[in-house]
C-alpha cells in the first residue's frame, strides 16, 4: 500500500534563475517605490493589500526578503486575535498582518506610512481610559 | 419600534476599542477586495451603519453554501457580520421550528418591510405545481415570491440560487429554476459558486451593511469586484500556461511540476471566481494549488459543459475544429460522432464562450506586451 507520503512532490519555478527578481515582486517594489516617493514629497500615505495579489509559490517569500526587516515591530492585541505591525529595512515602509482568533491570516498590508494608524492611540480610547483614571483616583482619595 | 441601534454603538458597548474597530475595518475592506484607500471610509460608513435584518431561505440546495458560510475562517470578519445583523429566520440555524420559525419569519417581515435582506439559496423547482420542494406546507415558489416582495433586495448565495446549479442539470427533472427567473423587480445578486468562497459572501453583506447598497456587478449580475476576472488571469500557473508547459496527465512529470492544467480540463480560461487571490480554507490554497482542474463551479450550466476532465478547446468545439483541438490538447478520445452527440455540443456551443488554447495564447501575449 502506498501512503501520502510516498508522493513525491516538487515545485519548480517557471523562472529558475534566481538572479532575475521575480516579475511579480518587481511590479510591487516599483508601486512601493512610487509610494515612497509621495509619501516623501506630499505626506499622502499609501497601501497594498497583499492577499489582492496573485503570487507564485515563493513570490511572498521574495517579497518579504527583498524587503527585509527594520527597527520597529510592535504586536497589538485587542482580543480578536494579533495584529503585527513591523517596519521593514526601507524606512516608512511596514508590513502589516492581521490575524483572527484562529491564528490565520485575516488581511495583510504593506502601508507606506510614518506610522500605521493601529498604532496610534485613538480619541475614543482615549477619553474612555481618562474616565477610569480618573474613576481610581476619586476611589484612591476614599480610603 | 425599537430604536435603530448602529454597529458603532454596538460594538462600543462591547467594550471593543477604536483600534480593534479599525482592524476590523481593514479586514473588511480586505474581504470585500476594495483597495485600502477605501479603510477610512469604511469605517465612517460602518460606525454609521444601521443593523439590517435578514431573512435567508434555503430551497432546492444541499446545505454546502451554509457550511461555507459558517466555516467562514475569518471569525472576526463574521463576529462583525453576524453579530451585527439581525438574522431574523434561517430554518437550519434557529432554534425555532415549525409555526413559531414562521412567525419569527413573518414578524420580521412586517416590522422591516421594504428594508430587509433576502438571502436564498438553493433553485427553485417549478414542475407540477412546485411539489418537489415544500416547507411549512408551501411550495417555495410561493415562499419566495411572498418574502421577496417586501425585500430591499434579494442575494442569490450559489450557483443553484445564481444560475440554477445541479438541480437544473440537464434534464432538470424538477422544473429548477433561478431566483432571477421568478423575481423580476428587485435587485438580485449572484454570488455564485458551489460553493461560493464564504469571504466573498461575507463581504457582498458587508457591503450592503456598509454602503447600504448594492455593490456593483457584472453582466451575470454577480459582484464585479470579485467576479472580475477570470480564474485563468490570477492563476499562479500561468507563466507555465503561457510557455506551453501543460501536464498531459494526473501523475505525469508535468503534474508533479505543477505546469497548467488547460488539457486536463481547466476551466480556469472561462471561469469568473476569486478563488485564485482569495483561495480556500482561510487562505491556504484552491483546488487548481491541489492540482486539480477548475471545474468552472462559478458559471451557468458548470454541469452539462461536457465533462470536467475535457480541455476547453475540445468541449465546445464545432465538428470541424476536431483535429486542430486534438493537436493542441492531444488524442480527443472517445468522441461520439452520433446525431444525440452533435445535438450535445451545439447545446454546449451555445451556453459556452469557445476558447481555443491557440486563442487564449495570443490573447496572453497580446496581454503582456
Ligand atoms: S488553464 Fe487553468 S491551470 Fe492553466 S493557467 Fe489557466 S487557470 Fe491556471
Ligand atoms: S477553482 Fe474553479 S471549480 Fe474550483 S472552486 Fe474555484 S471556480 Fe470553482
Amino acid at each position: 500500500m502506498s501512503s501520502l507520503d510516498d508522493i513525491s512532490v516538487t515545485t519548480v519555478d517557471p523562472d529558475d534563475d534566481a538572479s532575475v527578481l521575480r516579475e511579480n515582486v518587481r511590479a510591487i517594489l516599483h508601486e512601493i517605490e512610487g509610494m515612497l516617493d509621495t509619501l516623501l514629497v506630499t505626506g499622502e500615505t499609501g497601501a497594498i493589500d497583499i492577499r489582492s495579489l496573485p503570487m507564485l509559490p515563493g513570490d511572498y517569500d521574495a517579497l518579504e526578503l527583498a524587503l527585509g526587516n527594520g527597527e520597529v515591530s510592535a504586536e497589538f492585541d485587542g482580543g480578536n486575535g494579533p495584529s503585527v505591525v513591523s517596519e521593514t529595512a526601507v524606512p516608512g515602509v511596514w508590513w502589516v498582518t492581521h490575524y483572527n482568533d484562529d491564528d490565520e491570516i485575516a488581511a495583510e498590508f504593506i502601508e507606506v506610512t510614518r506610522i500605521p494608524e493601529l498604532l496610534l492611540s485613538q480619541d475614543e480610547d482615549m477619553r474612555d481610559g481618562l474616565d477610569v483614571l480618573r474613576t481610581r483616583l476619586r476611589n484612591a482619595l476614599r480610603h | 419600534m425599537k430604536k435603530q441601534t448602529t454597529l458603532g454603538d454596538q460594538l462600543r458597548q462591547r467594550g471593543i476599542s477604536r483600534r480593534t474597530f479599525l482592524k476590523l475595518c481593514a479586514i473588511t475592506t480586505s474581504a470585500m477586495a476594495l483597495p485600502p484607500t477605501m479603510i477610512p471610509r469604511v469605517a465612517r460608513a460602518l460606525e454609521k451603519a444601521p443593523r439590517p435584518s435578514v431573512i435567508y431561505l434555503s430551497f432546492q440546495e444541499c446545505t454546502g453554501c451554509l457550511e461555507s458560510l459558517t466555516r467562514s475562517h475569518a471569525p472576526t470578519l463574521e463576529n462583525l457580520i453576524f453579530n451585527s445583523i439581525s438574522l431574523d429566520y434561517q430554518d437550519t440555524l434557529q432554534a425555532a421550528s415549525g409555526t413559531a420559525a414562521e412567525a419569527a419569519r413573518e414578524t420580521a417581515m412586517k416590522q422591516f418591510y421594504g428594508k430587509y435582506l433576502l438571502i436564498v439559496d438553493g433553485s427553485i423547482p417549478t414542475k407540477d405545481n412546485g411539489v418537489y420542494s415544500t416547507s411549512a406546507g408551501r411550495t417555495n415558489v410561493d415562499t419566495l415570491k411572498e418574502v421577496a416582495a417586501g425585500a430591499a433586495a434579494v442575494v442569490a448565495v450559489g450557483t443553484c440560487a445564481s444560475f440554477g446549479g445541479i438541480p437544473y442539470a440537464n434534464p432538470n427533472p424538477t422544473g429548477a429554476v433561478p431566483v432571477s427567473d421568478l423575481i423580476k423587480d428587485k435587485p438580485i445578486i449572484n454570488v455564485s459558486g458551489c460553493p461560493p468562497i464564504p469571504v466573498v459572501i461575507t463581504g457582498v453583506l458587508a457591503h450592503y451593511l456598509t454602503f447600504g447598497e448594492i455593490p456593483a456587478l457584472d453582466r451575470l449580475g454577480r459582484p464585479a469586484a470579485f467576479y472580475g476576472e477570470s480564474i485563468h488571469d490570477r492563476c499562479y500557473r500561468r507563466p507555465f500556461y503561457d510557455q506551453g508547459k501543460f501536464a498531459k496527465s494526473f501523475d505525469d512529470d508535468g503534474a508533479r511540476n505543477g505546469w497548467c492544467l488547460f488539457e486536463l480540463g481547466c476551466k480556469g480560461p472561462t471561469t469568473h471566481n476569486a478563488c485564485a487571490t482569495t483561495k480556500w480554507n482561510g487562505g491556504v490554497s484552491f483546488p487548481i494549488e491541489s492540482g486539480h482542474p477548475c471545474l468552472g463551479c462559478s458559471e451557468p450550466n458548470f454541469w452539462d459543459g461536457g465533462g470536467f476532465y475535457r480541455a476547453l478547446s475540445q468541449t465546445t468545439a464545432p465538428v470541424g475544429m476536431w483535429a486542430g483541438a486534438a493537436a493542441v490538447a492531444g488524442a480527443a478520445g472517445g468522441a461520439a460522432m452520433g446525431a444525440a452527440g452533435r445535438r450535445k455540443r451545439a447545446a454546449a456551443k451555445r451556453e459556452h464562450h469557445v476558447v481555443t488554447a491557440e486563442e487564449l495564447k495570443k490573447k496572453g501575449k497580446e496581454g503582456q506586451s
